[in-house]
């Protein structure tokens, strides 16, 4: 039940009547007379009616319901009153969610509508990845005058799912902290591989093809070549996900956490490739944990988590974060031999502590940071130069960072890693 | 109490005009003396006076609408920085605050700017800020450091070239001088 109140459209309109009264009376003009007639009969009619309570219901039809990552989706929003009183102003706006843009058309309608007639209006929207739900579409009524208004909201469930494509351009180079499986990742640890180590002493049951014969043919002693063992890692891919970390260089920009979320969509399949072990977590409100594993499977359900998990939602949640204590069930729940890629804007200095933490736990952490920062004004300059500061600061942890600015995560990793490259 | 005594004055002359449409000798007994009709007239221009200016004194309400065609926009680092700056005018206990605040965040940035550009530490670099040697900008210098202040010429180029505030000048200056220390290799 919603309550009307009053527009004060016609307030004064009585003033009319009195003002042609005021004058025509003690002139005895009969025209004046008549327009004060005019003036009443408006008065009258601001007070006829109340603004009628509105029951509707609302369709919508989404061209398609599960799309790509930037596809266009027509929106085709029914509305039908089926209530028993004529809506003679009528006035919707659709609750667009907020991670979607309008693109062509407009979510509104005014219209009029008899008890049973339907009102259809469309518009598009480009997808973007996530669950998005629709808002209660909002319809405003007025009566005939307009001098009375009530607004209500009318509920129609519509959901859009848009799962991101998990391309493996990226390939994040890790950390020398590995699980005792074979992979791709070249350790100290000598044994069998393709990039030398060292040499020792031959020891009986060594395979006769690491044996290293040159020298056994200058000085007659036998010795064992040893390689780099490549092997697999463990990795938790941390999205920064608190409020804080929703930032970005313009309005038309996607802010940080959907930068970094896509890099981990990119990172996870890369991983996966290389045999690795990868899981997801984000450190912020409502809490999300995919454990580190592999496969096709584990593949999917992180397609799944990363589409449509609420913690990686494209607004902020409102809920209360508490940093200390998330940051302490991290720790956890982190594998010991698990290195974190830790994905933020660095948009704070608490995240530097958390970085460092991690990385202090034994985690080898590299931080991949998408650049929100803009050269606009001072204040957004010196944003940027503390946030250069803190990513230094870092540096000199001994952490590594990436700061991602508007080139492919693919492009930057490539020119980057070759000064991680021992 | 005054509505209801209008109200009351309002019942009465709308029976008194529908008894003279029935019975029309009734509008003889009514005076139309001119003293009586001006009366009215004031009265009907009273109230127009006071209509109008209830007018004037009301704004229009409507539902205020969502704008849900477009996307949750996030903020940019550095939003919170521009909004002290629009505060910092004026000599008001905000005003002085506000540039207490900005000058401390740029000093920290010059500070941090300043040991990675040097390699010096800490101590060496807030006395380089403070003599003003660790730029070659005087309104940078200045605006670091109590120590250091303009010439009479410097001030006047900054008065003249300060289109908005001169304080917003300073901030801008200062945070361009930290810019090109971290920018020089």
């Amino acid at each position: 039940m919603s309550t009307a109140f009053d527009t004060e459209h016609w307030t004064g309109i009585g003033a009319l009547a009195l003002a042609a009264l005021a004058v025509g009376l003690p002139l005895r003009e009969e025209g004046l007379f008549l327009v004060a007639l005019v003036g009443v009969g408006f008065a009258a009619y601001a007070r006829l009616g109340d603004a009628p309570e509105p029951q509707l219901t609302v369709e919508r039809e989404l061209s398609a319901t599960a799309p790509n990552p930037d596809d266009e989706v027509r929106v085709t929003v029914t509305v039908e009153n089926t209530g028993e009183s004529t809506l003679p102003d009528l006035r919707l706006v659709d609750g667009v969610p907020s991670g979607l843009a309008v693109t062509a058309g407009t979510a509104r309608l005014g219209t009029a509508l008899r008890p049973g007639k339907r009102a259809t209006y469309h518009y598009t929207v480009t997808a973007v990845r996530g669950t998005h739900e629709w808002e209660p579409l909002t319809a405003i009524v007025r009566n005939a005058s307009g001098s009375r208004e009530r607004s209500v909201d009318v509920v129609s469930e519509t959901a859009l799912r848009c799962l991101p494509s998990l391309a493996s351009t990226a390939s994040i180079p890790l950390r020398g902290l590995t699980t005792p499986y074979l992979g791709q990742v070249a350790t100290d640890v000598a044994g069998s591989g393709i990039e030398f180590h060292s040499t020792r002493r031959y020891r009986h049951g060594d395979p006769l093809s690491r044996v290293d014969w040159n020298r056994y043919a200058r000085t007659g002693e036998l010795s064992t070549l040893s390689f780099r063992e490549e092997r697999a890692a463990t990795v938790v891919l941390l999205v920064d996900t608190r409020t804080e970390a929703y930032v970005s260089p313009d309005e038309d920009a996607p802010n940080a956490v959907e930068r970094s979320v896509e890099a981990a969509g990119e990172a996870f399949s890369a991983l996966l490739k290389s045999g690795d072990r990868v899981g997801i977590a984000n450190y912020g409100p409502r809490e999300c944990w995919l454990s580190a594993r592999t496969g096709e499977r584990h593949r999917a359900e992180a397609r799944q988590f990363l589409g449509s998990h609420p913690a990686f939602s494209v607004a902020p949640a409102d809920e209360p974060f508490y940093p200390s204590i998330a940051l302490r069930r991290l720790r956890r729940r982190l594998p010991a031999d698990a290195q974190v890629v830790f994905f933020s804007p660095v948009a704070d200095d608490y995240v530097v502590t958390v970085a460092k933490r991690l990385d202090a736990y034994g985690h080898r952490v590299t931080v991949v940071s998408p650049d929100p920062t803009a050269a606009d004004s001072p204040g957004h300059r010196l944003a940027r130069l503390e946030r250069r500061d803190r990513l230094r600061d870092l540096r000199g942890g001994g952490l590594r960072v990436l700061d991602w600015g508007d080139r492919p995560l693919a492009v930057e990793l490539a020119r980057t890693s070759r000064r991680w490259q021992r | 109490m005054k509505l209801r005594l209008s109200a009351i004055l309002g019942a009465v002359a709308v029976l008194v005009g529908l008894l003279v449409l029935v019975w029309e000798d009734l509008a003889t007994a009514i005076s139309l003396e001119w003293a009586l009709v001006l009366l009215v007239a004031i009265i009907a221009g009273v109230q127009t006076l006071r209509f109008v200016q209830e007018r004037r004194s009301t704004p229009l309400r409507a539902t205020e609408t969502r704008d849900p065609e477009q996307r949750y926009a996030a903020p940019t680092p550095g939003d919170d920085a521009d909004e002290t700056l629009g505060t910092a005018s004026g000599w008001s206990a905000r005003g002085r605050r506000s540039r207490g605040q900005l000058r401390e965040r740029v000093g920290q940035a010059a500070m941090a700017a300043v040991v990675n550009a040097t390699g010096c530490r800490q101590e060496e670099a807030a006395r380089r800020i403070e003599s003003g040697e660790w730029t070659d900008d005087p309104v940078a210098a200045a605006f670091l450091s109590e120590r250091v202040s303009l010439t009479a010429r410097e001030r006047l180029r900054l008065v003249l070239g300060s289109p908005g505030s001169q304080f917003l000048t300073q901030v801008d200056r200062a945070v361009k001088a930290v810019e090109r220390l971290t920018e020089e290799p």
